[in-house]
């Protein structure tokens, strides 16, 4: 019992002690205050710096990365025989109207041609 | 996202300040030593720390206090056994620079002319060892646990209790009266 009473006096006085320790931080002179406040502000202003010089390279290197893979694109594509450019053409061919009508009326080509012989 | 942890960052700091110059200030007996630390110590923990997890800082942010109050202590005891062996005096070797620095005169008389239960408080945390004071401030006004105190104080647990346990005993014997 004698011990939980002293334990309880010794909580106490700590409590005082911290009360008394707190006060002094609030009795502080406002020089010093406003200088300790300058040096928050100046370590938060280098965490803003890094986190602005961090962001904006990252976009400058998503950027750059993209511009690099759009450029790729075009070089492959342009380059000569490649898969791609035989494909459009023959879609082109394909979708030409002109050729169809060229084929269904091949057999009055062939007589035309054989007429003009013939005269 | 960042700004909410960058605000809580702010916060703490803001939580943290002046008990931390006052630490120092206790430690250094210089006000501009001790706002060099305290600069020095938010400058550190926003620049390496600032992305861990809020419940860590006070550990860290005290650990690097305390390191830059142990550095601080080092020069000056590299300075003065330069002073010392220059006037050709001895020294004894110590290893810790914090148990070093030297105690404030314990004086009653000065004691008792102190005007209020602050400035006796205050005097009597000065007069504690620096490792008394350290376990005493960080538990008992900054409330980090036994684990986190050693670890900042880079001790064991066993040694945090006690000069924690002694720190209490001096400023019970010392301020008893007065509060």
């Amino acid at each position: 019992m004698s011990v939980d009473k002293q334990k309880l006096s010794e909580k106490e006085f700590v409590t005082q002690i911290r009360e008394a320790l707190d006060a002094s931080v609030e009795r502080m002179d406002a020089e010093t205050r406003h200088k300790i406040n300058a040096a928050r502000k100046q370590a938060l202003a280098q965490q803003k710096q890094n986190t602005f010089f961090v962001s904006h390279w990252g976009k400058a290197g998503i950027a750059t990365a993209l511009s690099i893979f759009i450029a790729i694109l075009i070089v492959k594509t342009q380059l000569p025989g490649s898969i791609e450019e035989e494909g459009i053409e023959a879609m082109e061919l394909m979708a030409a109207q002109d050729t169809f009508d060229m084929y269904e009326e091949l057999e009055f080509y062939t007589w035309l041609a054989e007429e003009d012989v013939t005269t | 996202m960042v700004t909410a942890h960058s605000q809580q960052l702010e916060e703490f700091l803001a939580n943290v300040e002046r008990r931390a110059f006052r630490m120092a200030e206790f430690s250094t007996r210089n006000r501009e030593d001790a706002l060099d630390i305290v600069q020095d110590a938010m400058m550190q923990l926003v620049k390496k720390y600032a992305n861990k997890p809020a419940e860590q800082w006070a550990p860290l942010f005290y650990r690097i206090l305390n390191n830059r109050i142990m550095d601080l202590h080092r020069r000056n005891t590299t300075q003065s056994r330069w002073r010392i062996w220059l006037s050709n005096r001895d020294d004894d070797e110590d290893t810790d620079p914090v148990q070093q620095l030297p105690g404030e005169e314990k004086d009653p008389l000065a004691m008792s002319d102190l005007q209020d239960s602050v400035e006796h408080v205050n005097a009597a945390v000065q007069q504690l060892s620096p490792r008394q004071r350290q376990a005493f401030l960080l538990r008992a006004w900054e409330g980090l646990d036994i684990a986190e105190t050693a670890r900042v104080m880079k001790c064991s647990e066993g040694s945090v209790k006690t000069h924690y346990s002694r720190a209490v005993n001096f400023l019970r014997e010392h301020l008893q009266d007065q509060l």
